[in-house]
């Protein structure tokens, strides 16, 4: 019986996704499974993430189709519930097809650049007790926090191997979603990369940094399944000395260590169309990572350390800037 | 006068974000120590988090209706429709269900 029903889904599933109709014109996925629209990758005959089909669309992907599958060890749990339920599930938020952004119009304002899902890591040899605040620009917006923050900030017991401990529940990390403005962020230094070495690299600058294993699990968790596809990525990294000038983490006790590594990462589709903005361009100088060849000291029992990783993205550009390619 | 109305609908235009303060809790079956919390509207997903079981977490969006789903690992689920106000900050409370495993008596099948 087993055996008939994984026969009749190997046969029937390759004809849901053919048969699939996008409700958007615009929107990547071929209409009659003749060949991408224009403006989407050219080199697929597969439908991609569409956010304009169906949920049902994404049997096509789950769970072997995702773009770094092969970098992939595991499907999370709740990849089956999201991609079932969500036809943007593999975006990192509302997207925009005709822009290749983040459709701004669904968030709260506060500028071009969505900061998403900082996790912030704090670790600490020994119990220690800690307020960690996050001070932003007037021109900047919150989208998210968790725990949450609000005006006074997160207070917590850093336990050792990671865990921070608040009054109601035990966290891995804290973690904050922010829109802010392009000119906050650095737009010279970065690399270009395909697809498929778009998460492995990220990986390894993660890893050249210092960041720990777990934190390194979590990102390609997560972005393993919500990078939006694009034939091709620019990254502009941003590091402590882009970022903390304007998005200062105050705590009530000194951080030894403090490592923040953001991925500004642009897809191809976005360049495609857009005619203003920083980041219209390339990075005109490769990037070398500060944190390679960073001295550091052991930790001791007193000291405190916060690593940092994001992936931000850019909003998607008006229509009218579209149409008037 | 007709810069005081352009004045007033660009204030109007630029609407406030509202803040939602919400937990997560389960009762003895829904323990899993990681939750998924899914905030949509109309099926597009503006937010995904992942919040530990008992814990708070703050989401900042636009005025209007929305959905908030928190589930599980072990098929815990609970969702609640959530409009939101301009000037109200609004919390909420989503308290995981277990699955429904029971069939019900007219679905049950007689032993053969």
């Amino acid at each position: 019986m087993i055996l008939l029903l994984i026969l009749f889904l190997s046969f029937t599933s390759p004809n849901i996704a053919s048969a699939q109709t996008c409700f958007n014109p615009y929107a990547y996925c071929p209409l009659d499974g003749s060949g991408p629209m224009p403006g989407g990758p050219s080199n697929t005959s597969q439908p991609l993430n569409c956010p304009f089909c169906g949920p049902q669309n994404n049997w096509s992907q789950y769970p072997f189709m995702t773009p770094y599958m092969p970098f992939q060890q595991y499907t999370p749990w709740w990849a089956m519930y999201g991609s079932l339920s969500y036809p943007n599930f593999y975006y990192p938020g509302a997207w925009n097809m005709n822009g290749g952004g983040i459709n701004g119009g669904m968030y709260p304002h506060g500028g071009g650049v969505f900061a998403a899902k900082p996790n912030l890591y704090i670790y600490s040899k020994q119990d220690t007790e800690l307020e960690v605040k996050l001070n932003k620009p007037k021109d900047a917006s919150w989208l998210l926090a968790i725990p949450s923050h609000e005006s006074k900030g997160w207070k917590f017991t850093a336990k050792p191997y990671g865990k921070l401990k608040t009054k109601e529940a035990t966290y891995d990390y804290l973690f904050y979603d922010l829109r802010g403005q392009e000119s906050h962020f650095q737009n010279e230094n970065g690399f270009c990369v395909s697809t498929e070495e778009l998460i492995p690299k990220l990986v390894n600058e993660l890893n050249n940094a210092g960041f720990r294993k777990a934190s390194i699990e979590d990102f390609v968790d997560h972005w393993t399944y919500k990078t939006a596809a694009s034939e091709r990525y620019c990254v502009f990294p941003q590091t402590n000395k882009d970022i903390s000038s304007r998005y200062e983490l105050k705590s009530s006790k000194k951080i030894t260590e403090t490592v923040r590594l953001w991925f500004l990462v642009v897809p191809e589709e976005y360049r495609k169309v857009t005619k203003e903005g920083r980041f219209k361009g390339v990075p005109t100088a490769e990037w070398v990572s500060p944190y390679l060849n960073a001295k550091r000291n052991v930790a001791t029992a007193k000291d405190i350390e916060a690593f940092e990783w994001s992936v931000c993205f850019l909003a998607a550009q008006e229509p009218t800037q579209i149409k008037a390619q | 006068m007709i810069l005081l109305l352009l004045y007033l609908l660009l204030l109007s235009s630029s609407q406030a974000d509202v803040v939602v303060i919400g937990t997560v809790t389960g009762n003895s079956f829904c323990k899993d120590e990681l939750t998924q919390v899914w905030f949509s509207k109309n099926d597009t997903l503006l937010y995904q988090l992942e919040v530990p079981l008992n814990g708070t977490f703050e989401i900042h969006s636009l005025p209007g209706s929305y959905s908030i789903v928190a589930n599980s690992k072990r098929g815990c689920l609970i969702e609640k429709k959530l409009n939101l106000v301009e000037g109200k900050k609004q919390t909420v409370s989503l308290a995981l269900r277990e699955p429904n495993r029971k069939l019900s008596k007219k679905n049950k099948r007689g032993a053969t």
